[in-house]
């Protein structure tokens, strides 16, 4: 999932940010609506990564309830420094 | 009718009351006596005010003012703003799940406790409340700068403006501690985020502009200023080098900046960094889109406009005085939202990371509540006077905090992410960083056209993963234990019931 998740981060952040080098996709023409070609090209790709950043949060992202004693003890049974 | 600067006060005096009631609530939330929950709110903060705070406090005067004056002038150069806000919401969750972990387990209260106890340097926790504090003197400034151009534009006084910006924030965040920060943050942050989306959307519309459509907006805006929508923007200036310059200091700031870096350890529980991150996506990558309304409104109806930075309620004027009030009061709230925040952490930083550990190291909690009450007003102060000295546009002197707060993202990437790298790489690529920003703000501004902060990043990185691969690291196997305890921590081996609070699981058990 770490994986999968990295890779298309890393795509998108390519992707969204190409009409920085590529001047044919840095033009208003197609405009959708009205709205100019490389507008929607952040637009559009920033929606779709956003719908799977909720499906991340939601689905797949894990957090955990945290004892934070059995922490604490951990980390200083391994000589670290725990103020309390 | 009354006249624009009474309705201002009206309505700043309405608003006022509404914030003060919410201090009362938080003082009386907050235990006076403790600085964890004086300074850390309790450690207990839900995911939405969590979000809403570090939201509102990410946003500030430099938002509704500087953000569509930067549109105005620089056109689409400007549009990594709805980038860089993405990758900032899924770092939030990257990082700040961390960061909350470690600071619950060894009771971090500034950035510098975890930075020191780290790297065991007292010198890299100097350093870095140095750094810590120049920055905000700057990014207060930037929020007094903008409450006095806002009421220039009504015709009250600069220092009116700033004056009541002063007394109102160091009151409530004297009095009222960080729980009061935070639940007024939540309340303003949806008040002007909603009044910016709302204005924009008005202000297109047919029967106000006589505009209509987005359509028409970008035909007219493109018919009359050709390259204000074609990168790199109107301005020339956003090649592409500053653009990603801007993504990197701007995402690693979002961390780094030392009163976003506290709220990460005020969560109640981990869950909350999978709301703040979509909160943040929705709050502010998406935020931008009415302010590139605005900017491109204010360029093609007041294009002569002398200070940028007053395009948005110059343009609100041109339609209505009344809603021109309410957003000044807005923009009061957006500035409120961030000096309260930045206050709280100058005076955490000022407290803990100099007083206790250089000054005095054995005073009360209450005494050390105190002392932060007063190191709020003197540097508060020592802000006020930067002020009235500062010169340049909201954006351009909001850089020189945002890049400080990017050089403290660097060693806290070797906390989380990069144990090779020990006290040396720290403290000699911060004190490079910091110099390289100093020279290239002062001495020599954007050498090459490119951001000079920019350098600063690029000089401490470099040093910073250079000095690791030769540095010895005499806390080797300490450092693999630190380590550990924040795998261990993330991966739920910590948990108090086995069965953890994941999606999955929860699914699971509901079926």
């Amino acid at each position: 999932m770490k994986h999968s998740f990295t890779v298309i981060m890393t795509v998108w952040f390519i992707i969204v940010n190409a009409p920085q080098f590529l001047p044919a996709l840095d033009r208003i023409e197609p405009a959708i609506l009205g709205i100019p070609f490389n507008l929607w090209w952040i637009w559009g790709w920033n929606l779709a990564i956003s719908i799977y950043l909720i499906y991340c949060a939601f689905r797949k992202w894990k957090t955990y309830d945290f004892d934070v004693e059995e922490a604490r003890e951990d980390a200083f049974s391994r000589g670290l420094e725990v103020k309390e | 009718m009354m006249s624009l600067p009474t309705m201002v006060f009206l309505f700043l005096g309405i608003s006022i009351l509404v914030y003060l009631f919410i201090c009362y609530l938080g003082y009386r939330a907050t235990n006076q006596s403790s600085m964890d929950d004086f300074y850390l709110g309790g450690r207990d903060l839900g995911p939405v005010v969590l979000f809403l705070t570090i939201g509102a406090s990410w946003f500030s005067m430099w938002f509704l003012l500087g953000a569509p004056g930067s549109f105005f002038v620089h056109g689409v150069g400007f549009n990594s703003f709805f980038i860089l806000n993405i990758v900032l919401g899924v770092f939030m969750y990257v990082f700040g799940r961390r960061m909350w972990a470690l600071g619950k387990i060894y009771n971090y209260v500034t950035p510098s406790d975890m930075l020191e106890h780290y790297y065991d340097s007292r010198f890299l926790r100097l350093i870095s409340s140095i750094v810590g504090i120049y920055l905000l003197f700057p990014y207060i400034g930037i929020q007094l700068l903008g409450a006095g151009v806002a009421f220039e534009l009504i015709g009250s006084p600069f220092w009116l403006g700033v004056g009541s910006m002063l007394v109102l924030v160091t009151i409530y965040s004297m009095i009222g501690g960080m729980k009061a920060v935070a639940w007024t943050d939540a309340v303003q942050g949806i008040f002007y985020m909603l009044l910016t989306w709302g204005l924009a959307f008005w202000m297109l519309s047919k029967g106000v502009s006589g505009i209509g459509t987005l359509g028409n907006l970008f035909s007219m805006v493109d018919g009359r200023y050709p390259d204000f929508l074609k990168y790199p923007g109107s301005s020339g200036y956003f090649t592409p080098l500053n653009w990603f310059a801007y993504i990197a200091i701007y995402v690693t700031a979002g961390i780094g900046l030392p009163h976003l870096w506290t709220r990460y350890y005020m969560a109640k529980s981990m869950s909350a960094f999978k709301v703040v991150p979509i909160g943040h996506i929705l709050f502010a990558s998406w935020g931008f889109v009415p302010i590139l309304v605005v900017g491109i409104l204010g360029k093609l109806f007041i294009p002569d406009i002398a200070i940028v930075d007053q395009v948005f309620p110059a343009i609100v004027l041109e339609y209505s005085p009344v809603m021109a009030v309410v957003l000044i009061t807005a923009a009061f709230a957006a500035a409120m939202s961030t000096v309260d925040s930045q206050l709280m952490a100058m005076g955490t930083i000022f407290t803990k990371d100099i007083w206790q550990v250089f000054i005095k190291k054995d005073n009360s909690e209450r005494t050390l509540v105190w002392v932060g009450r007063i190191a709020m007003l003197i540097l508060m102060t020592i802000s006020v006077a930067w002020t009235f000295l500062a010169q340049g546009s909201i954006v351009a002197l909001s850089m020189i905090a945002f890049t400080c707060g990017s050089l403290l993202f660097m060693p806290l990437f070797g906390v989380l992410f990069y144990p090779k790298a020990g006290k040396y790489a720290a403290n000699i690529s911060l004190i490079a960083g910091f110099l390289t920003l100093l020279f290239t703000t002062y001495i020599v501004q954007d050498p090459g056209g490119v951001y000079g902060g920019g350098y600063a990043l690029f000089i401490q990185v470099l040093l910073f993963f250079g000095i690791a691969q030769f540095e010895k690291n005499h806390l080797k196997d300490r450092t693999k234990h630190y380590h550990e305890v924040l795998r261990k921590s993330i991966d739920g081996e910590y948990q108090a019931t086995k069965n953890g609070h994941d999606w999955q699981t929860v699914k699971t058990k509901t079926n």
